[in-house]
C-alpha cells in the first residue's frame, strides 16, 4: 500500500468517525423551573413516561442510572419515554452533565432550579432517589421513594410496573 | 392526675403505634428511645444516658453521603461550643445505613479520621431513623428538656455550608436554652436518600 493511499484511508476514517458521532444524539441538560418540568412530563401523554430523579451527590441513584439507559433502550420504541431530574444546584450543572454524558443518557435530562422544599412539596417526596412512574392518561402511577423499609425498592419493581402499563 | 397520665399514654402510644406522618414526626412528639446501640468509641449509647441535658441534637447520618461529609466540620464545631463537659446539650449522630462504606468498621476510621467530638452511634436495624420518619442523611432532629420535638430539617440553608444565609439549628437550640419559643420549627433537609432495606421476610 502507497502512503498517500494509507493517509487517505487514515483520513476517511476519521472523516467517518466524524459523521457518526454527529450522527448520534446529542447528551443535554436542561435547567428548568417546577412549571416547565411538569410541563415537560405532561407533553408525553398518550405515553408511559418514568422520570428518574438523582443527583451527583446520590450514589445510590448514580449506580441505578444504567438501568434507566437500559429501560429507555429496551423500551422507548414501545412509548416509554425515560426522562432524568437532577436536584443538583446550578453550581453543579457541569457535573451532572458530564454524568449524563458518561452514562449515555440520551433523553431528556432536567435541573430543577427550585429550593428543596419547593420541589420536595410538590412531588411529595423527601430524598432522591425518586422515581415516578406516569401511565398513558398522563396521571402517576407509582410513585417509588424509599421512606421506610417498607418502601424499599430496585430498578426491578419500577421495570414491573411499566411492564404490567404495556400490556 | 390520672386523666393527664392516661391521655399522655395514649398520645405516646399513638404516636409510636401510628404510621410516622408523612413529614416524619410532628414538632411537640416525643423522641423515640434507642437504646445500646454501638458507637464508635467502642462503648453503647441509649436516650437515657442523655436525660442530663437540656437539649437534645438528633442527627441521622451517614459515612458515605457526600451531603452529609459537607457537615462534618459543622457538626464539630457545633459540638465544641455547645456540648461540651458541663453544657446543657447533648449531641448523638447516628448512621442506619448498612452497606459497607456505611458499616461500623469504616464508621470508626472516619470518627477517628475526623476527630469526631460527639458519639457517633450505629443502629443497624434502622429503627430510630424509622420512628423519627428519618428520610435522608443528614437530617436533624432537636428535643427540648421534656424530650418534645422543637425543631426537625436541616442544618442551615446551604448544604455545602458556603453560602450560608440562614441558620436554623443553631438558632432553635439558643432559643431553647433561654426558654423562647423556636421560631422556625421545621425546614426541609436536603441529602441522600437513607438506604432502607425491605425487612427480612
Amino acid at each position: 500500500m502507497t502512503r498517500s493511499t494509507m493517509l487517505c484511508g487514515i483520513a476517511a476514517l476519521f472523516l467517518l468517525a466524524g459523521v457518526a458521532a454527529a450522527g448520534e444524539p446529542a447528551v443535554e441538560l436542561k435547567v428548568v423551573k417546577l412549571g416547565a418540568l411538569d410541563e415537560a412530563i405532561a407533553k408525553h401523554k398518550g405515553k408511559i413516561v418514568v422520570v428518574d430523579f438523582w443527583a451527583t451527590f446520590c450514589i445510590p441513584c448514580k449506580a441505578e442510572f444504567p438501568n434507566l439507559v437500559k429501560m429507555h433502550q429496551e423500551r422507548a420504541r414501545d412509548g416509554v419515554v425515560c426522562m432524568s431530574v437532577t436536584v443538583d444546584d446550578t453550581d453543579d450543572q457541569a457535573a451532572a452533565l458530564k454524568f449524563l454524558q458518561k452514562q449515555q443518557a440520551t433523553f431528556e435530562n432536567f435541573l430543577i432550579d427550585e429550593p428543596a422544599e419547593t420541589y420536595q412539596k410538590h412531588y411529595d417526596f423527601g430524598a432522591v432517589p425518586l422515581i415516578l412512574v406516569f401511565g398513558k392518561d398522563g396521571k402517576l402511577v407509582k410513585k417509588f421513594n424509599a421512606k421506610s423499609k417498607d418502601t424499599a425498592f430496585t430498578y426491578k419493581d419500577v421495570r414491573q410496573v411499566v411492564e404490567s402499563l404495556l400490556k | 392526675m390520672g386523666c393527664t397520665n392516661l391521655l399522655l399514654s395514649a398520645a405516646v402510644l399513638l404516636a409510636f403505634t401510628a404510621a410516622v406522618p408523612a413529614d416524619g414526626l410532628k414538632i411537640g412528639a416525643p423522641a423515640p428511645s434507642f437504646s445500646n446501640l454501638d458507637t464508635t468509641d467502642g462503648k453503647t449509647i441509649s436516650l437515657d444516658d442523655l436525660k442530663g441535658k437540656d437539649v437534645l441534637v438528633i442527627v441521622i447520618t451517614c459515612n458515605h453521603c457526600p451531603v452529609a461529609g459537607a457537615h462534618e466540620d459543622r457538626l464539630i464545631a457545633f459540638a465544641k461550643k455547645y456540648c461540651g463537659e458541663g453544657n446543657k446539650i447533648g449531641l448523638v449522630a447516628i448512621n442506619v445505613n448498612n452497606s459497607p462504606p456505611d458499616r461500623l468498621d469504616k464508621m470508626k476510621e472516619r470518627a477517628k479520621e475526623k476527630g469526631f467530638n460527639f458519639p457517633y452511634a450505629y443502629d443497624p436495624s434502622q429503627k430510630i431513623a424509622e420512628q423519627l420518619g428519618a428520610v435522608c442523611t443528614p437530617e436533624f432532629w432537636v428535643f427540648d428538656k421534656g424530650r418534645k420535638l422543637a425543631y426537625h430539617g436541616a442544618f442551615d440553608d446551604d448544604w455545602k455550608g458556603e453560602n450560608v444565609k440562614e441558620q436554623y439549628l443553631i438558632p432553635a437550640v439558643e432559643a431553647l436554652l433561654k426558654g423562647d419559643r423556636v421560631k422556625k420549627t421545621t425546614t426541609r433537609a436536603v441529602g441522600c436518600g437513607i438506604e432502607y432495606q425491605k425487612a427480612d421476610k
